[in-house]
């Protein structure tokens, strides 16, 4: 039995794949900014000397980084009805995609501040800034500086773990490819188109965060 | 402790009174390690005071009190005609006043060369961009650094970024310049070039405090030399006396390590 | 209906954890070869093979790992008129997902052996081939090994994803046991301890050997 792609049925549901993208857009925009909260705070927390803080900060990171994402999710969407607490898939899967990138962020975030140089700090304060102004011109520039890649990077992923969200029936472009397969079984070519789809997405941010990266920081570069 | 403010202008701008003085100054760190013990210092208008003393004497600490870098616990600091107090509102008002160089440079590698000696004008003098910039353009010529100004730091050697270090100190028109070891990052051949335009703002009339073991630029150019070892002056003299015929043994020793 | 105590539910979540785990392996070490090889061509002195590794990484890293399984199992089987087991699926999936971040990680660590190692080895008069063996892959073996370890936490986390083929593992296995017990906020908690107790030491490992390493120099 010789099987012939067809991908008209990909050119004729360009509007659903187009839905779909939006969609998986508007869930990962979301959740990378609560999830950047998220880090700043946990990063606060992490570098903080208040034991308890640190301690919540450390468990956070730690579990949400050693355990998978889809049972994350499951225990957001499925698990925690059981204790009374309930929301829709497009709740759970943001909320899920939130803290799981806030678990990287927090050690990314932390990295920055560490890697805050004292001397360029003390240098800003023996010129007359205020402490404002000291974060604001020392301090913050060069810091998003040596974060920026790996925040990137993270952001990457989430666009690619949110995918996952698709098996809780959260609407996205997985789950606009599953439900046309399930209508069409033309599984070969719908995941492949949908695969194009997030790879130009990708490649797309990839693009703008080099834009950005060489508009706004390209004195890393000059940085041992 | 709470006094000073009250000091009228004519006394402050008195020649006679010194820009610097420090009182009795007493240092706790954290750990309770006395590293400044009752230590008084004064500088005046124009002089120029070179600090030296083995590591760990508490040199660096010390000059770090005069722009409340460092507070201290016991004894006063007046720097001015302004107190330092640990509850002072406005320690900026002070540190605008107050150039530091440092060690390792510390220039912000996000701006460029001129970007870096522009910045502190514009931001705590409230300058015009274009105020700054010809400001910046000058000082960069005095210390030969103009051609570099569109460079971030990261691409100067250690020696250019000092001296753009210094441009950015004396673009806020300090009334002190305080410089700690500011040639002790460098390679040898970069030490020159640095020296040089601390000379040349020595003799310009700057009051300078300089933490440096260069034996040939504190001769030449300190007014006074003054020695520190665990946390206290142990000598204060002119550099031909304090040369030639060093009074205090732990001066004599030091002398002896570092000439050697 | 069936009654499931703790024990039992602890006891039927184990016995999945081995595919998981065997899953994990078998997919890390098919990663490793073929993410190897990957390696040797994204630093190979020819341009073509270069860019074609390049696109290879570029494209595998840029697709979710949940659609490279689609792919394999629903895609591949059509396509090709096989039929694909879960494990087979499972396993392609999972080995080209590891091939392309182990050839970046690796590939960084062998750009991170300083350039004068590579002319010193060529002033010897090695051969390119030896060069490789004897001078530059041991050190960038030695830096990447805390990466590699903390890429499996990675690969071990993405294992549960082959639960949506209907591979039986820990995921999929806690997902009938909630179905029929009816208690998921137990069973997923008792998974996600599972996980956890499989990922943390990786991950301490890896944080630990990064330490040592930097210490040593
Ligand atoms: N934050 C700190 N906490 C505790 N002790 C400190 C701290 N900073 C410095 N010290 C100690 O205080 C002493 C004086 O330090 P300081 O840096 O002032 O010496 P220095 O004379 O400048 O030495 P060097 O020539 O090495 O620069 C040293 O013994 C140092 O270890
Ligand atoms: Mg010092």
């Amino acid at each position: 039995m010789e099987y012939t792609p067809q991908f008209s049925v990909v050119w004729n549901n360009l509007s659903l794949f187009w839905q779909g993208l939006v969609l998986t857009l508007q869930i990962v925009v979301v959740a990378i900014s609560i999830g950047l909260i998220l880090g700043i705070l946990g990063a606060l927390g992490r570098t903080s000397e208040n034991r308890v803080l640190n301690g919540i900060a450390i468990a956070y990171v730690e579990f949400f980084r050693n355990t998978p994402f889809l049972i994350q999710l499951f225990f957001f969407f499925f698990g925690l009805p059981g204790l009374g607490i309930r929301m829709s898939s497009w709740q759970a899967a943001v909320l899920a995609l939130s803290i799981n990138f806030g678990a990287y962020a927090t050690e990314i975030v932390r990295a920055g501040i560490e890697g805050i140089d004292k001397g360029q700090v003390e240098a800003g304060k023996a010129l007359g800034f205020k402490p404002m102004q000291v974060f604001r011109h020392v301090v913050l520039i060069p810091a998003l500086g040596n974060i920026y890649p790996a925040l990137v990077s993270q952001v990457v992923i989430a666009v690619l773990f949110s995918s996952v969200v698709s098996q809780i029936s959260a609407e996205e472009l997985t789950f606009a490819g599953n439900y046309l397969q399930s209508r069409t079984f033309r599984s070969f070519e719908i995941y492949l188109a949908i695969s194009v789809i997030y790879i130009g997405l990708v490649w797309f941010i990839k693009l703008v965060a080099f834009l950005i990266q060489r508009q706004f920081f390209a004195f890393t570069r000059y940085i041992r | 402790m709470q006094q000073p403010h009250t000091q009228d202008h004519a006394a402050v701008l008195d020649t006679a009174v010194p820009i610097i003085s420090a009182q009795g100054v007493d240092k706790w760190y954290a750990n309770n390690f006395h590293v400044l013990k009752g230590i008084s210092l004064e500088v005046h208008r124009g002089e120029v005071v070179v600090l030296m003393g083995p590591s760990g004497s508490g040199k660096s600490t010390f000059i770090r009190t005069f722009n409340a870098l460092e507070a201290y616990q016991k004894g006063r600091i007046i720097i001015d005609g302004t107190e330092l107090t640990p509850k002072m509102k406005n320690v900026e008002a002070i540190r605008r006043e107050v150039g530091m160089v440092f060690q390792q440079f510390n220039l912000f590698p996000h701006l460029t060369v001129v970007e870096n000696v522009m910045l502190a004008p514009m931001e705590v003098r409230g300058w015009s961009k274009s105020q700054a910039k010809s400001i910046a353009g000058e000082l960069l010529e005095r210390v030969g650094i103009l051609n570099q100004a569109k460079k971030y730091p990261g691409q100067l050697s250690g020696g250019q970024q000092q001296r753009v270090a210094i441009a950015r100190a004396l673009a806020m028109q300090p009334k002190i310049m305080l410089f700690d070891e500011p040639t002790s990052a460098l390679d040898p051949e970069m030490v020159r070039e640095v020296l040089d335009v601390m000379r040349n703002l020595a003799q310009s009339g700057m009051t300078m405090v300089c933490v440096t073991h260069e034996v040939g630029f504190a001769r030449e150019v300190a007014d006074r030399i003054v020695l520190m070892a665990d946390g206290q002056i142990v000598e204060e003299a002119t550099p031909d006396e304090f040369f030639s015929n060093p009074k205090h043994p732990r001066s004599q020793q030091f002398l002896s390590q570092i000439l050697s | 209906m069936q009654d499931f105590t703790l024990a039992n539910i602890l006891a039927n979540l184990l016995i999945a954890t081995r595919w998981t785990i065997a899953l994990s392996a078998i997919a890390f070490f098919g990663g490793g070869i073929v993410g190897f090889i990957i390696m040797l061509m994204r630093i190979s002195p020819n341009p073509i093979i270069r860019t074609i590794s390049l696109i290879y990484v570029e494209i595998f890293e840029a697709t979710p790992l949940l659609m490279q399984l689609f792919l394999v199992f629903f895609g591949i089987s059509v396509l090709l008129g096989l039929n694909l087991s879960a494990w087979a699926a499972a396993t392609i999936a999972l080995t080209t997902y590891s091939s392309a971040f182990l050839a970046d990680i690796w590939r960084g660590s062998v750009e991170a052996v300083p350039r004068g190692q590579w002319e010193a080895s060529r002033a010897l008069g090695l051969p390119y081939i030896k060069q490789l063996k004897r001078i530059i892959l041991p050190q960038a073996v030695r830096m990447s090994i805390p990466s590699t370890v903390g890429f499996a936490v990675q690969v071990v986390k993405g294992t549960s994803l082959a639960s949506v083929i209907g591979f039986i593992e820990l995921t999929r296995s806690a997902s009938s046991i909630s179905n029929v017990t009816f208690q998921p906020f137990l069973v997923y908690s008792m998974a996600a301890l599972i996980y956890f107790c499989l990922c943390f030491p990786l991950s301490l490992w890896s944080k630990h050997l990064e330490k040592k390493f930097s210490y040593e120099g």
